[in-house]
Parts: structure tokens; sequence; C-alpha cells
């Protein structure tokens, strides 16, 4: 039994919701990912904060399938989402939103897809000296 | 150097370096601006206006130094008329003037750790110290005055050349709710689509393409885009980056427009379209579509519908250059995939072929 709240890890992170997918960049980590499937409504109902356990009966209940198998995706996914950073544990004295009921439909499984093109860039900065004027200088290897 | 600190990259460059005080802010800035004006009275003041996105700028440069290499990109937007209340970049450089700007007040280890060496991204002053390039950029928003200075004016790196300012230009166009895109962009009179997608994937030799099948041109490395209705691209570089193996194989054409200038052997070669083809170049067109560019080696070109969020995804690399205001560049960019359709663009080998699929989508 799993009794800890979730909640978005903003503001390290900033999330864009479509109509099949939400795209998410974390600023800390420099990489930015993609929820599909049903993640896109998990991730929604991650904003009310709620308890994990809590959620995962609201999607049993929700999405068409068998609710054991339903059930193992969804807390699976939650557990992606808290090891990249997306999500955290949320404060105790957190307001608890409601988690809205909506048309479920047949459960797709959720689908976290990472890019990490953007962090390789950010992290390609070489090692530099520092001068007694205070003003880095590139070593000689940085290809300058 | 010896002597010198070593200091390693930080583990999150996205962190803003040190928020500091408006007060201390201010104080730098008006440092580096004594220096410039003091560099620029021993070398005299060179200045030209442009045009650009409707605003009016202003070029003064202290002495010749740097005029040959960061004009050109910009010549298709030059005015003759001063404009009043446009922005003015002030520009000198550390080889034929020992006025450098002054240290930071802050020397942290935070603040030296990755290119974004010293930053302010919020309030009135913005400044941003990149290493590699030895290049500072500061504004102070509310004076609409720039600086910018570079250490070592005898190798400047080609992608200044090729998109000289653009973090500059990138803090002075969020007033303007615009955004720096790493796009190409081409169009009709009747608009314009952006072509968006990291190197390797075809976008310059798209552009490059359509500029040879008479096509408009607004950029080829980083156009500014803003949401709105309609949504609006402008130009701000007439530069475009090619490397010798496409000018071999499939432009040959265009090998005797390229920008005369010594390189390093890894870097791409810089034409620019004002000197070929200036009445192809537009300061600005409504904006049609987002397209991603892919090669499929086969014959033919065409469009394939994707998602906004397909859009997005493509367009979030092009932000890692422009510190701060990230959170801002991710809802302006998401807001622009909203408003237009984006696409596949699968390109064939012909590039009339790419071209003319690109005509055909724009026709009204």
């Amino acid at each position: 039994m799993t009794v800890e709240r979730l909640t978005w890890n903003t503001p390290a992170l900033t999330a864009e919701t479509f109509d099949d997918e939400v795209v998410i960049v974390n600023f800390d980590s420099g990489k930015y990912h993609s929820l599909q499937g049903s993640g896109r409504q998990i991730w929604q109902w991650v904003g009310s904060a709620p308890a994990s356990d809590t959620l995962v009966e609201h999607a049993s209940r929700t999405f068409l399938g068998e609710p054991g198998e339903i059930a193992s995706a969804v807390r699976a996914f939650l557990d992606t989402l808290l090891a990249e950073g997306l999500l955290v544990k949320a404060a105790a004295d957190a307001p608890v939103g409601v988690l809205q009921p909506v048309e479920g439909g047949p459960f797709t499984a959720p689908v976290l897809t990472t890019f990490s093109d953007m962090q390789e860039l950010l992290l390609l900065d070489p090692i530099h000296e520092v001068d007694a004027a205070g003003w880095p200088v590139a070593r000689p290897t940085d290809g300058n | 150097m010896a002597g010198g600190a070593r200091v390693t990259p930080e583990v999150s460059p996205w962190r803003d370096a040190g928020a500091r005080t408006d007060a201390e802010a201010l104080a730098f800035f008006d440092r580096c601006l004594e220096a410039f004006e003091q560099a620029r009275a021993r070398a005299g003041d060179v200045r030209s206006h442009y045009r650009m996105a409707g605003a009016p700028l202003t070029l003064s440069f202290a002495g010749r130094s740097l005029v040959g290499d960061l004009t050109p990109a910009l010549r298709h937007l030059e005015t003759t008329a001063t404009g009043d209340g446009g922005l003015t970049i002030g520009i000198w450089d550390g080889s034929s003037s020992d006025r450098v700007p002054p240290a930071p007040a802050f020397t942290d280890r935070a603040s030296r750790g990755n290119t974004e060496l010293l930053q302010y991204s919020e309030g009135r002053i913005r400044a941003a110290f990149d290493s590699w390039l030895g290049m500072l950029s500061v504004l102070d928003v509310e004076r609409n005055l720039a600086l910018f200075w570079l250490r070592d004016a005898s190798h400047v790196p080609i992608t200044l050349v090729g998109t000289p300012f653009r973090i500059i230009l990138q803090w002075w166009a969020s007033a303007l709710d615009g955004q720096l895109i790493h796009a190409a962009a081409v169009g009709t009179e009747s608009g314009a689509v952006v072509i968006s997608g990291p190197s390797g994937t075809g976008k310059s030799s798209t552009a490059l393409a359509a500029l040879e099948a008479g096509l408009l041109y607004l950029g080829d490395d980083f156009v500014l885009a803003q949401p709105g209705s309609p949504p609006r691209v402008f130009s701000l570089y007439n530069s475009a980056k090619v490397d010798d193996a496409t000018l071999e194989t499939r432009l040959p054409a265009l090998r005797d427009a390229v920008h005369a200038r010594p390189r390093l052997a890894t870097e791409k070669e810089v034409l620019f379209a004002q000197a070929r083809w200036p009445r192809q170049l537009r300061a600005d067109l409504p904006l049609r579509a987002i397209l991603l560019p892919s090669v499929t080696g086969g014959p033919e070109s065409r469009l394939v519908p994707l998602g906004a969020a397909d859009a997005l995804r493509s367009l979030l690399p092009g932000i890692f250059p422009f510190p701060g205001q990230r959170q801002e560049a991710v809802t302006r960019l998401a807001r622009l995939a909203r408003q237009v359709p984006a696409y596949r663009f699968e390109l064939g080998h012909d590039s009339r072929g790419v071209a003319e699929t690109l005509r055909r989508f724009l026709e009204p």
C-alpha cells in the first residue's frame, strides 16, 4: 500500500498539453519528454496532488481493461516519472484537488519518451581556466 | 592558463547563475558602457542603421575591425534613416582596444561554470558571457541599449559571421512576443514556411534549393517567429550555411556565391543571399506551416501531416543558445505550434522537386 502523494516537479519543468500528447521540458536536466497513451491523462490527474493509490484506483475505474493490469502499468509509470525527476512527493500541507472523471475508453499503456539532444548541446561546454581578471579563457585544446 | 583556478561546468546549466541585485547589475552595465565609449572615442564611431521586425536597429562600432564580419548578415535590412526608439548595439573588441569590459564583481563558481558565465535573465539588465567564443552580450532594457564585446577580432567564428548578436536580439525580441527559432524560412508572397530540424536533416539545402528556384527567403539558420493572428516570421539574417559536400553534389551552381573568409576545416561555408538574390529577400511574411525535413533518398518530395506536439518538439532544441526566460520561450513556441499546421517534409533527391513541392503548398 502506497499512500504518498505525488505532484509535478515545478518550477523545474514546464508542460504543454496537446490533443494526444504532453510535452514536458525539464529545465534542471535539459531533457524534454513526451507522454502518450494513457500517460497524457495520468499526467493531468497528478496535477491534483493525489495519493498515488488513489490515482491508481481512479485509473483502474476509468479505463476499460483488466484492473490489475491497469494498476500495475500505472504504478510502474509513476515510478518512472519519479525517477526521471518529473514528479516529486507533494508537501504534507499541499492542497488536494479532485481527480476529474473523464471518458475512459480502452486502456492504452502510458508511454514516456525522453529526448536528450538539448541536454547534450547544453553540456558540451568545456572546462575553462580563469585568469587573474576574472574572465575565463578556453584551454587551447578547446579548439579556440 | 598558468596560475588560473580550474572551474568545471555546473551539472545543471539551465539554472540561472546567481541572481544579483539590480544595483549591481546596473553598475556592471555602466562600467561596460564606459569601456565601450572610451574605445569608441579612440577608434571612431562607425554607424549603420537597419529595420528589423518593423523596429529600428542601430549598430555603433568602435572602429572598423568587426564591421566586415558582423554586418553582411544584416545588410538586407539596412536603411539610410535613423529610427527613433529603436535598439542600439555598441560593439568593440579586445584585439583593437585595450578597453576591456570590467570583470564582474561576482566570481563564485556557479557564475563561471558554463557558457552562461554571468547572466541576468530577468529584470532591467541582461548579461551573458560565452567563455568559448570570448563574447560578452549585455542589454539595458530601459535604455534599449546593448553592448557587445568580442575578445579576439582576428578570428571571428563563422557562427558570429552568419548570425551576429543573436542573444541580444532574443532579449530584445521578447518584448515583441518574438522568439528566435533555429529554422530556415522560405515562401511566396502568400506566406512562408519554417523548416525546423537538427543539422543534417536537409534544412539548409532545402532553403538553398528554394532560393535557386526563385522562392522568397527569410533566413537559413535563425529567424524570428511571432505567434498571433496570423503568426508571422521575420528575417534576421540573409546568411546561409552550407557544407562542402552539399555544394559539390547538390548545389554546385552556388560555389561562386560563397563568402570568402578563412575558416576551420570543420566549419561550414557561409554565403549571403543579399549578394546573389536581393529581390528574393523579404523582411517578414505570415507564417503558414512548420515543416520537419527528412531526407528519404526517394525520387519524390511530399508533405505528410504531423501534430502540433511534433512541431513543438522540433523547435525546442533551438532555445538552448539563449540564456534565461526559457519557460516563456517554451510557452511561446507551443502557441506557435498550435496556430499553424505541421508536416514532415520528405525530401526527394531532386532539389527542383523540393522547391516545386513548397511552391504548390504555398499557392493561395
